[in-house]
């Protein structure tokens, strides 16, 4: 289904969408999926986390958290010349290992920052539906906002900002490896170091 | 004559009861050495280690206490070690994978297979895989109820019991409990179930009754990651290792509330309990240490050096 399809359905419980960022902002704030979460699962633009729109969840790492990433990097390394991802086919941690084998086994490709993505919001909506045992789109929204602890193999209990972005770490990769995690040992402020804090 | 027969037959019974007899040995697996370690559980020494295959996790006993298994993850197989003359007799198809396991009273295995969301049954006297039964994502804990009518089985992925009935081999109930349900275990007469979560923080208790979920308990103990449990023989007190938190804590098997901890290696894993009750051994991953720890006043009164990253311990005692 396309996003400009979507204006035909009656009902929706949740929308997952991979696509360009102005797409995203008007399906979330239109009238008609007021209060159904709609997923953001690949667009990295920081407008989509400043525009602060009530169900609208971003689940890959924005741009900022990314620069942020590298800056304390940067810090630490002044010669660093990696970058930022999200997810990365050597990630370990926190049983990533074994997600990273069961998808490639599943989907033939390794798993990617859009595909980790995609797997995320699947979880996260499964996860809802069995601790809540509702498909009513207000209650599955109010839970992801404020109740979630998300195993998303990527560390203890993720949970959302206010601006609506899914906290986590962040990979620093060099030449196709992992060589740190954002937030950097001994930086302040732990995930909400990276990216936009809160709409407050 | 008569005589003669019942004198032989008196003998036999009395070698073959010896032949049962406990070795004592306390047995180790390495993950990252591909060896168990053997240690004399009476002086703490230890006796030897076996080069046993490719990184070895899960780690039991027969019910005979005449053999030993071990999971040989990246060999897809188990391992079969004779526990007095420690020569491996053979190993079993295991399935993609194998981690965890738990030996019903019948002598058969129940195994997790992590990659394959699936529990395999395997029965060690034929070797054969008698069942395959497919539960959710990244199955962890097994634990098989005392008197083998069930087996339960976590899924650390979907936050899952898994209760399993062993006449059909069907999932009869699927109990929620918090983030990365890890150990398992069965208060004596099977009536109640204990389930630690690794993310959660959380233990939790099943009533096996009903299958429903009747209590859980935050763990409040600092960088702690619950793991293992093990019951007294009285029922009265759960040992829970706790990951990085390098502590076991003891809490009340009713109120889930810590009593006492006691300081262990780093990373603990791996537990297991004398029969009497009164030492409790644990595998230190990081600290490639076992530690024993006096039940009587919670406090560990000796660290064994064994290989590289300890996964789990099994005792014949």
């Amino acid at each position: 289904m396309t996003a400009d399809e979507l204006v035909h359905l009656d009902s929706a419980t949740a929308i997952l969408l991979a696509t360009d960022s102005q797409h995203i902002l008007s399906i979330a704030k239109s009238a008609q999926f007021a209060h159904v979460p709609v997923f953001n699962l690949i667009s990295d633009d920081d407008a989509l986390r400043a525009a602060c729109v009530d169900n609208l969840l971003s689940i890959t790492a924005s741009n900022q958290m990314k620069k942020d990433a590298m800056a304390q990097m940067l810090k630490k390394n002044p010669e660093s010349k990696a970058h930022a991802k999200g997810w990365h086919k050597d990630f370990r941690k926190f049983a990533a290992s074994q997600l990273n084998i069961r998808f490639t086994k599943a989907s033939g490709v390794i798993m990617d920052d859009d595909s980790w993505a995609g797997w995320a919001a699947v979880k996260l909506l499964s996860d809802t539906v069995a601790r809540t045992q509702s498909m009513d789109a207000d209650v599955m929204l109010n839970y992801l906002k404020n109740d979630i602890a998300f195993d998303g193999q990527k560390g203890a209990g993720a949970t959302f900002r206010d601006t609506g972005q899914l906290r986590q770490l962040v990979l620093i990769i060099d030449n196709n490896k992992i060589v740190a995690e954002a937030p950097l040992r001994g930086v302040k402020g732990g995930l909400d170091s990276l990216g936009l804090k809160s709409c407050k | 004559m008569k005589l003669k027969q019942l004198l032989l037959s008196s003998l036999v019974l009395v070698s073959a009861t010896a032949w049962a007899d406990p070795t004592y040995r306390l047995f180790v697996t390495n993950e990252k050495s591909n060896t168990v370690s053997v240690i004399d559980s009476r002086t703490g020494i230890l006796e030897t280690t076996l080069e046993i295959g490719d990184r070895p996790r899960g780690i039991g006993l027969s019910p005979d206490q005449k053999t030993l298994y071990v999971a040989l993850s990246e060999e897809n197989a188990i391992a079969m070690v004779d526990v007095a003359s420690l020569e491996t007799i053979g190993k079993l198809q295991a399935g993609e994978d194998p981690e965890t396991f738990d030996i019903h009273p019948n002598g058969n295995l129940y195994l997790s297979n992590e990659d394959d969301a699936k529990a395999t049954v395997i029965n060690p006297t034929t070797g054969k895989i008698i069942h395959e039964i497919k539960v959710g994502l990244e199955p962890e804990g097994v634990a098989v109820s005392p008197s083998g009518d069930t087996v339960l089985v976590t899924s650390e992925s979907m936050n899952m019991v898994h209760i399993i009935d062993t006449s059909t081999h069907k999932i009869v109930a699927n109990v929620l409990v918090a983030a990365r349900p890890r150990g398992l275990a069965f208060n004596s007469d099977g009536s109640l179930a204990y389930v630690s979560s690794e993310i959660g923080n959380e233990v939790a208790i099943i009533d096996m009754t009903t299958h429903k979920l009747i209590k859980k308990v935050k763990i409040d103990l600092e960088k702690s990651k619950p793991m293992a449990l093990v019951l007294s023989p009285d029922d009265k007190v759960i040992y829970m290792t706790t990951g990085r938190a390098a502590k076991v804590a003891v809490l009340d098997a009713q109120t889930l509330e810590i009593i006492s901890t006691a300081d262990v290696g780093k990373r603990v894993w791996g537990a297991v309990m004398s029969k009497d009750g009164s030492t409790l051994y644990t595998a230190n991953g990081v600290s490639h240490s076992v530690s024993v720890v006096d039940t009587a006043t919670s406090k560990t009164t000796m660290e064994i050096e064994v290989g590289k990253f300890p996964w789990g311990l099994a005792l014949d005692d």
